[in-house]
């Protein structure tokens, strides 16, 4: 059986949706970030980045989540999570995944992490304020990636709509989102899909709630990031 | 023909273009120019980055992406384990953990403007970045004691992926003590697709 080591509200949760997706039989094993565990020294003999997820297979342990989401459509090929027999597409997907790690999920630790990053009050406020900024960008950027969509891949699901429903879930409580209407409208398929629910759930929201509290009322943001309804729209 | 939109570590996808044998057009997009900035190459890649690969079906960007799809169409060249999930898997993770971290941590040492307006800020975010790459390489270092690549006895997209970064990390002081990685990096500079993919004809 897979395990995936968890934390909420972390982009672990893509893991989890992916593996909802593929009906894996898996296991949680949920570490807390606040409390340091990523940190302890038997995390680190797991996964020496420190960070999760962390995937433990019959094979070994795997990170990142961009190699993850390859590894289970691969593995769960009647899953349809990859267009493994088209090259091309294979690749927009790879693309996709590696923008949002490496542009878009390192901009969202910014804006709300940025006490993580830098010392004084001031810097840390320069941060989020450009990262807010960048963040609408990007977004920008995957709206025309996305074309007429439904999905990012256009008419076939793939692991890369399963990465980006967790960064438009965070994206939707900023007031810029509604400029953004393909990705808006891919949030609200996400939501229909059963693997939604099984991972957004109740803990979840919860955690994800208390972490947003800490952060709200940063004013870079121009508003309260609480007053948007989860999910936002 | 494929061409490739060139300049910064837009090496890594030439290296890998090389490495196969694929004919390829370089058109440089000079960063110091900003010319990744200007109407016509964000048209190209909206991102207004590189590397862009111009390919039959399309543009492709991102290095994890461009290093797959290379080893993908050109199975011949062996630049990735194909036939092996985990293997593949494990070289994904690591192109993944280069270039969400590692070249992540380059950017804040090189261009702390892109995250920050404020001196005193940039200067933290300088120094921190240049403390986490000596973490990240010491890491790196273990997972090549094995060797001789990434990935153990074959040589994949990862090692490409690495060079780029160990040649950039050979001016501070601590590389020469991450030993495997040094070692790694002279190997790398040994294949004739490293200097290759570093040059540009005219200069």
């Amino acid at each position: 059986m897979l395990k995936l080591f968890y934390a909420e509200p972390s982009c672990a949760a893509i893991v989890r949706m992916a593996l909802e997706e593929v009906g894996a039989d898996y296991e949680l094993s949920r570490i807390s970030l606040v409390a340091g565990d990523q940190r302890k020294p038997d995390y680190l003999a797991l996964n020496p980045k420190g960070k999760v997820p962390t995937l433990v297979t019959a094979n070994g342990v795997l990170t990142e989540v961009g190699a993850i989401l390859l590894y289970l459509a691969q593995t769960f090929p009647k899953a349809r999570l990859a267009p493994l027999q088209d090259t091309w597409r294979l690749a927009r997907m790879m693309s996709f995944n590696a923008f949002i790690a490496s542009s878009v999920h390192v901009i969202l630790n910014q804006c709300f992490r940025a006490e993580k990053h830098l010392t004084a009050p001031a810097s840390q406020m320069d941060m989020r304020t450009k990262a807010a900024g960048t963040l609408r960008d990007y977004f920008g950027i995957i709206q025309t990636e996305m074309g007429k969509g439904p999905w990012v891949l256009g008419d076939v699901f793939s692991a890369a709509d399963t990465c980006l429903c967790f960064y438009s879930r965070l994206a939707a409580r900023f007031d810029w989102f509604a400029e953004y209407p393909q990705v808006a409208a891919h949030l609200t398929a996400m939501k229909a899909r059963p693997s939604y629910d099984a991972t957004f759930d109740k803990s979840f929201r919860a955690q994800e709630d208390l972490f947003l509290n800490l952060i709200g009322t940063y004013p870079a943001f121009g508003y309260d990031v609480r007053l948007k309804a989860e999910g936002g729209v | 023909m494929l061409k490739l939109f060139f300049g910064g570590c837009a090496v890594v996808s030439r290296m890998a273009l090389e490495e196969a044998r694929v004919p390829y057009e370089l058109i440089v997009v000079s960063l110091e120019k900003s010319e990744q900035r200007k109407p016509e190459y964000l048209a190209i890649n909206p991102k207004g980055r590189v590397p862009a690969l111009a390919t039959p079906h399309g543009i492709l960007t991102e290095n994890p992406a461009i290093l797959l799809y290379v080893a993908l169409t050109h199975p011949e060249a062996r630049l990735a384990p194909l036939q092996d999930p985990w293997r593949l898997a494990r070289m994904n993770a690591f192109n993944g953990f280069i270039a969400s971290t590692i070249h992540v941590e380059f950017s804040k040492t090189g261009r702390p403007e892109r995250y920050l307006n404020t001196e005193e800020a940039k200067a933290e975010l300088r120094m921190r970045a240049l403390a986490a790459l000596r973490g990240h390489f010491e890491l790196i270092d273990k997972e090549l004691a094995a060797g001789p690549w990434m990935l153990g006895g074959d040589f994949s997209t990862a090692d490409i992926y690495l060079s780029f970064f160990s040649q950039l990390a050979t001016r501070f002081d601590w590389f020469a003590s991450c030993r495997n990685v040094a070692a790694h990096l002279d190997r790398m500079k040994q294949r004739p697709s490293f200097d290759a993919s570093y040059a540009v004809s005219g200069s």
